[in-house]
């Protein structure tokens, strides 16, 4: 009944109500949420019913404060009755509206002060994040292994460089030795001329 | 004197300890601190009970009454500390 009440108070004021849905992630839940597009606007509202219960208004003050934190601004809606115990400077200081009901009475007595609202963290979110940290940690793993495994690569080809330039090298030198003996032969006298002895003495003296 | 140049006043309320002879109806109900004086000693339990109450004269009609018969009244605002705030005149509200 004064749920209904104080939602048409706030409507009047132009404001529209959030979804309870979009407050999944709060730990403590307001009675009544409201937006005016920007600001998120927190009614934490007190039943009558709740009177009699001693713990139930330390409760209620407990939620109000853990909700502070969530909202730009907040507001309790107590029972006439219950004003004239609370101390409505406390709830001014701690930037806490106050709203009093009675019969069809509703009054705005202590006005809301802007509060800053921590970011809110959505537990889909949280759990995003933790997915993807640990998919990051796999991609660090798979580069690092990468990595080792391309150095291992460079270091064979490198190798295989070094062997390659030897044996270039080493085809150069027979290479030139099979040249040499016609060079040689055009100076030499008629005897040495086409003997193949000499190429059987020269590979003896290779060896 | 509120927003919108309307009257406020202000009322203290006045806090009084008394202690309750539970064992002795017809004695008479002490304050605390005429009870310290008169006998000497603090109101031990379980035959005394001491308890406080809060009273503020009606600045409406001048009688006595508990803060919360201030939700009765229409010219109620609220409670800063220990002081009741009230309209002069009633207002119109929603």
């Amino acid at each position: 009944m004064e749920l209904e009440r104080v939602r048409e108070y706030f409507f009047r004021q132009g404001l529209s109500e959030i979804e309870p849905s979009e407050l999944r992630h709060l730990e403590f839940k307001p009675s009544l949420a409201f937006t005016d597009g920007k600001n998120r606007i927190f009614v934490n509202v007190f039943p009558v019913g709740s009177l009699t219960s001693r713990n139930a208004l330390i409760k209620f003050m407990m939620e109000t404060a853990a909700l502070r934190e969530q909202c730009n601004k907040i507001y309790v809606v107590i029972p006439k009755l219950m004003a004239t115990v609370i101390d409505s400077e406390l709830l001014r200081d701690m930037g806490i509206g106050l709203i009093v009901y009675s019969g069809r009475e509703i009054k705005e007595v202590v006005k809301a002060r802007e509060l800053k609202p921590k970011v809110p963290v959505d537990i889909d979110v949280l759990e995003e994040i933790k997915q993807i940290s640990g998919k990051l940690k796999m991609l660090e793993d798979m580069i690092s292994r990468l990595e080792f495994q391309v150095e291992k690569i460079a270091e064979e080809v490198s190798k295989i460089k070094v062997v390659r330039v030897a044996a270039a090298a080493e085809e150069k030198v027979v290479a030139e030795d099979a040249e040499a003996p016609k060079v040689e032969a055009e100076g030499l006298p008629s005897y040495m001329r086409d003997n193949p002895w000499l190429e059987i003495l020269r590979q003896r003296g290779s060896e | 004197m509120e927003k919108g140049g309307i009257r406020v006043r202000y009322t203290p309320i006045r806090k009084i300890q008394l202690v309750i002879d539970v064992e002795d109806h017809l004695a008479p109900v002490l304050t605390l601190k005429d009870f310290q004086k008169l006998f000497n000693t603090d109101p031990a339990p379980p035959r005394y009970r001491v308890v406080s109450i809060e009273v503020l004269t009606c600045p409406e009609d001048g009688y006595v009454i508990l803060p919360s018969e201030c939700a009765e009244c229409p010219r109620f605002i609220r409670r800063i500390r220990d002081v009741i705030c009230c309209y002069e005149t009633p207002v119109k509200t929603e």
